[in-house]
C-alpha cells in the first residue's frame, strides 16, 4: 500500500510517533528529597562521590544537578519570577563574578537566604578535656562540664566572659564571607579561599642566572626578569616573556589592587578608583607592559595554551591561584614542566601590602523561598564543612579550605616533586592566612571596565611618551573614570544611597 | 412518515449547523497554537519589556517607576554610543565585504570550468552550519600569537606578526572578528546567489551575446539586475544579523574586548540585563536597538524602491 505523502514523510511520521510513545512510556525520574545546581565538572564530581554517604547519614536522597553557565541565568530568573518550593534547587553554587546580580536588591529581597543565624548557630567547637590539643583564640564547649575554653596559646583556659563556642562564622577565615556578604548580612558560605602566588620556569631563570626567589618588591620583580628576558635576548630566543600580564584587560590589575587592599567598589558603594595607590599601581602596571622595561605579554585564558607557553617558555611567570595548579598538574605533560617550577609569593609595593591575592572563588547558598531551609543549611554542612566533604574535595584537587583548621592537615607540609620539593600546599595556607578580603557589588563589573579603559590609556601613554608625566595623566584619566562610575551606580541604585560620594 | 421526515430535516439541519460552525471556526482553530505561542513567548514579553523600560526594578515585588530615566541615561551613556559605533561600524564592514564575496564565490562555483563544484559548494557552506560561539572558540586558537596558525602563516612572511596580538589592538581585535563573522557568512550568502544565478534565463545571455556584449557586459546588465532580489534580501538579512551580533565577540573576548572594540549593542543590554541585573535599563536599550534597526531597514526599503525594484 502506498503511503500519499510518500515514504520520506511516513519515515518521519513514524519516527515522530515512536519517540513520542517511548516519551510517554518512560518512567518518570523520581524526585529527590533534595537538590543542588552546581555550575563546574568538578565540584559536581566531588559531590557525587559522597552523595551515598549522606544519604545513608540523612536517609534523604540528593540530585547534583550540574546547571554549567546558565546557572545564573536559570537562578536569577527563578529569584525574578518569586519562584518557591519545588521550582527552586534547595541549595545552589555561584561563582563570584556573577554573585554581584544576585546582591542587586535590599537586604530582605535578596534572592538567597541570610546565613547569619545558621552560621552563628552551628558547627560549635568541643572539646573532651583542657588537655586536647588546640590553637590561640580557638573557643570551645568541653563535653565533661559543658563550660566554654579559650586557647591562649599553650592552654585551654576557662572563660566564663564567653557566651558561646567557636561556631561556623569563627571557623571559616573572615575575609572569604566579604564576598558573598551584603551590609553585614552574609548570604553563601565560601567554598575556597583562592590564595595567588606566582610560578616561574625555575630552570629558565637559572639558567639565565637569576634567583627569582629573592624578589620581595615589585620592582625588585621588574629589574630580574628585565634581566632574564635581555639574557634569552643575547642568547637568540626573542619571544621568551617574563610575567603573565595583559596590557588591555584590567584581571590582572585587579590582583595587585586586592594585594594593596583596594576594592575600586566596596560594600559600601564607594569608590576607590581614583584612590593614591590604584594611581602609583596603574602607573607600575602599564610600564610593566609597554615601554623600554616592559616584562608582561599577555596569555592566553584557554588552559590547554596558557599550559603550552609555559612549556613552550614563552612566558615563564604565571599567576597561580591553588585552581590553576589544579589545571597545571591535570594538563601540562609531567615530564616537560616536573621539577622545572617554582612557587613564590607575590612581591609587594609597600610593607603593609599582603604577599599574596585573590583571584575567583564560589559559595553555596539558600534560596529564600527554597522547599525547607533547615535541610538545605544540614546538606552544606555536609557538602562544604564535614570532614567528609572536605577530605572529598582535597582528594580532588589542590583547593585550600576556607576553614581555618583543616590548614593543620600534616599533608600541607608534604614537598611537591612536582615543583622541585617545595613544600606549595605550606605555602599556600600561610597566604590563605593573609588573603585580602574582596567585596563585589553590581557595580564592581563595571568599575572593572571602566579601569580597564583607564589602563589602556596608561598603556598608550607609555608607549607614545614614556613615564614621564604618567602618574599625573593617570590621575586625570581615575577621576574622570571615577565621576563615571558613581553616576553609573546613582543610576542603576533600586535603593536609596546611604553612602556619600 | 411526517415524524421520519422530521427527523431527517432536524439532523440534516443540525449537520448543516455544525459544518458551517466548523467552516467557520476551523481558520481560527488551525490559527490557535500559533496565537498562543505567539501572544505568551512574543508579545507578552514584549509588552512587558515596554513597561520594564521605564521602571526600575530589583525582583518580582520591587518595580518602581522611573519614566524616562533609562532613556534620558542612554542618550548621555558614552559606552551605549562606543557600543552603537562599533555594532554599526562592523555591520558596514560586514556587508561591504559579504556581499562581494559571496556573489563572487558563487559566480566562480557556477562556472562549468570548476571541478568538484559540489564538493566545494559543500565545503564553502559547512561553515554555516556551526555557531558563532564554535567559530569564536576557533578563531580564538587560529589567533594565539606565537602559536596560532594564522599568526604562523603571517610570522613566515613577517618575522615580527608572530607576536601579533589581535586581543589587545582594538584594530586588530575588530579585524578578528570581521574575518570569523565572513568565515561564518559567505558560504551562506553564496548559497543564495548560486539559486539566483541559476534560475537566470539563459536566453538572456545569448540575446547579450548576440549583440555582442562582453563577459564584464553581461554580468553588469543581465547577471545582476536578474539576481536583485537575492541581493537585497542578503543586504536586509545582514543587516538585522550585523546590528544584533553577540555571541561572536561575546566568546571571543570574553567581555568587551581591548578600548570596548568588541562591544556591540546587544553585548551592552546583556551585560546591563544580566551581569548587572538592570533589567529596565537593559530593556531601554533593547527599544533602542529596534528602533535603530526599524530605522536601518526602513531607508534601505526606500532605497531599494526608490531604484525601481521592490524588494
Amino acid at each position: 500500500m502506498e503511503f500519499p505523502l510518500g515514504k520520506p514523510i511516513l519515515a518521519i511520521l513514524a519516527t515522530a510517533l515512536l519517540s513520542g510513545a517511548a516519551l510517554v512510556c518512560m518512567p518518570p525520574t523520581p524526585a529527590s528529597d533534595l537538590t543542588v545546581w552546581v555550575f563546574a565538572d568538578s565540584h559536581a564530581r566531588t559531590y557525587r562521590s559522597i552523595r551515598d554517604s549522606f544519604e545513608e547519614e540523612t536517609g534523604r536522597s540528593l540530585a547534583i544537578d550540574d546547571v554549567g553557565d546558565s546557572i545564573n541565568i536559570r537562578l536569577a530568573s527563578l529569584f525574578m519570577a518569586g519562584r518557591t518550593g519545588n521550582a527552586l534547587p534547595d541549595a545552589a553554587e555561584i561563582e563570584i563574578g556573577n554573585i554581584g546580580r544576585f546582591l542587586r536588591p535590599p537586604v530582605t529581597d535578596v534572592g538567597f537566604l541570610p546565613l547569619n543565624q545558621y552560621l552563628e548557630t552551628s558547627g560549635f567547637r568541643t572539646i573532651d578535656s583542657p588537655l586536647d590539643p588546640g590553637e590561640s583564640g580557638w573557643n570551645a564547649r568541653c563535653t565533661a562540664d559543658g563550660k566554654i575554653y579559650t586557647h591562649d596559646a599553650s592552654h585551654w583556659r576557662l572563660n566564663p566572659n564567653r557566651a558561646r563556642p567557636d561556631a561556623w562564622i569563627d571557623r571559616i577565615i573572615p575575609a572569604r564571607f566579604t564576598p558573598w556578604s551584603k551590609h553585614g548580612v552574609i548570604f553563601g558560605v565560601p567554598h575556597d579561599v583562592h590564595p595567588v602566588s606566582l610560578t616561574y620556569r625555575d630552570d629558565l631563570f637559572r639558567q639565565a642566572g637569576i634567583d627569582l626567589s629573592t624578589a620581595r618588591t615589585w620592582t625588585q620583580f621588574q629589574d630580574k626578569c628585565a634581566a632574564f628576558q635581555d639574557y634569552w635576548r643575547t642568547h637568540g630566543v626573542s619571544h621568551r616573556h617574563a610575567l603573565e600580564l595583559p596590557a588591555s584587560t584590567s584581571d590582572d590589575l585587579v590582583i595587585m589592587l586586592l594585594q594593596r587592599h583596594v576594592n575600586v567598589v566596596d560594600d559600601r558603594d564607594q569608590i576607590h578608583l581614583a584612590d593614591e595607590k590604584v594611581v602609583k599601581t596603574i602607573s607600575f602596571y602599564a610600564q610593566l607592559v609597554a615601554g623600554a622595561r616592559s616584562i608582561g605579554a599577555p596569555a592566553e585564558s584557554n588552559t590547554g595554551i596558557w599550559i603550552n607557553q609555559l612549556e613552550q617558555g614563552e612566558i615563564c611567570v604565571f599567576w597561580t591561584p591553588d585552581w590553576r595548579v589544579d589545571l597545571l598538574r591535570r594538563y601540562a605533560h609531567a615530564e616537560a614542566l616536573r621539577g622545572k617550577l617554582r612557587m613564590m609569593p607575590l612581591p609587594r609595593f609597600d610593607p603593609d601590602d599582603a604577599p599574596t591575592s585573590t583571584w575567583g572563588g564560589t559559595m553555596i547558598g539558600i534560596p529564600r523561598g527554597c522547599r525547607d531551609p533547615d535541610k538545605s543549611w544540614k546538606l552544606i554542612e555536609f557538602l562544604y564543612l564535614s570532614d567528609a566533604g572536605l577530605d572529598a574535595r582535597r582528594n580532588e584537587g589542590e583547593i585550600v579550605s576556607p576553614l581555618m583548621e583543616r590548614w593543620n592537615d600534616p599533608i600541607c607540609q608534604k614537598p611537591d616533586p612536582f615543583f622541585g620539593g617545595q613544600q606549595v600546599r605550606k605555602l599556600y595556607v600561610d597566604l590563605a592566612r593573609q588573603i585580602p578580603p574582596r567585596c563585589v557589588t553590581p557595580m564592581t563589573s563595571v568599575a572593572q571596565i571602566t579601569l580597564s579603559i583607564v589602563l589602556g590609556d596608561a598603556v598608550q601613554y607609555v608607549r607614545n611618551r614614556g613615564t614621564i608625566g604618567l602618574e599625573d595623566a593617570c590621575r586625570q584619566w581615575l577621576n574622570r573614570a571615577t565621576a563615571d562610575v558613581r553616576r553609573r551606580i546613582d543610576h542603576a541604585s533600586f535603593e536609596k544611597r546611604d553612602a556619600t560620594p | 412518515m411526517n415524524g421520519k421526515q422530521g427527523d431527517c430535516s432536524y439532523s440534516a439541519a443540525r449537520r448543516f449547523t455544525l459544518w458551517s460552525l466548523q467552516r467557520r471556526a476551523a481558520p481560527y482553530l488551525f490559527l490557535l497554537p500559533f496565537l498562543i505561542l505567539f501572544f505568551g513567548f512574543v508579545l507578552y514579553p514584549l509588552a512587558n519589556s515596554v513597561i520594564l523600560s521605564f521602571e526600575k526594578t530589583a525582583g518580582p515585588r520591587l518595580t518602581r517607576f522611573a519614566g524616562l530615566t533609562h532613556f534620558r541615561f542612554l542618550l548621555h551613556d558614552w559606552l551605549f554610543w562606543v557600543a552603537v559605533l562599533n555594532t554599526i561600524g562592523f555591520a558596514i564592514a560586514f556587508l561591504c565585504l559579504q556581499i562581494p564575496a559571496s556573489l563572487a564565490l558563487a559566480l566562480l562555483l557556477n562556472s562549468p570550468l570548476v571541478r568538484f563544484r559540489n564538493f566545494f559548494r559543500f565545503a564553502f557552506f559547512s561553515s554555516n552550519l556551526v555557531g558563532q560561539a564554535f567559530a569564536a572558540v576557533l578563531f580564538t586558537l587560529l589567533l594565539v600569537p606565537r602559536a596560532g596558525l594564522v599568526n604562523r602563516m603571517l610570522g613566515a612572511v613577517w618575522p615580527s606578526l608572530l607576536e601579533l596580538d589581535w586581543k589587545s589592538d582594538p584594530r586588530f581585535a575588530r579585524v578578528a572578528i570581521l574575518m570569523a563573522a565572513l568565515w561564518l557568512s559567505v558560504g551562506y550568502g553564496m548559497i543564495y546567489f548560486l539559486a539566483a544565478l541559476q534560475a537566470v534565463d539563459q536566453e538572456l545571455y545569448d540575446a547579450a551575446r548576440a549583440d555582442g556584449a562582453g563577459a564584464w557586459s553581461r554580468f553588469w546588465h543581465v547577471t545582476l539586475p536578474q539576481i536583485r532580489p537575492v541581493t537585497v534580501f542578503l543586504i536586509l538579512v545582514g543587516t538585522v544579523g550585523s546590528l544584533s551580533l553577540f555571541e561572536l565577540p561575546y566568546v571571543f573576548f570574553q567581555g568587551p574586548g581591548p578600548q570596548f572594540a568588541g562591544l556591540t549593542i546587544v553585548q551592552y543590554l546583556f551585560t546591563q540585563g544580566f551581569g548587572a541585573g538592570d533589567l529596565g535599563y537593559a530593556s531601554a536599550i533593547a527599544w533602542a536597538l529596534v528602533a535603530l534597526i526599524g530605522t536601518v531597514t526602513l531607508v534601505q526599503i526606500k532605497i531599494f524602491r526608490g531604484a525601481g525594484e521592490h524588494p
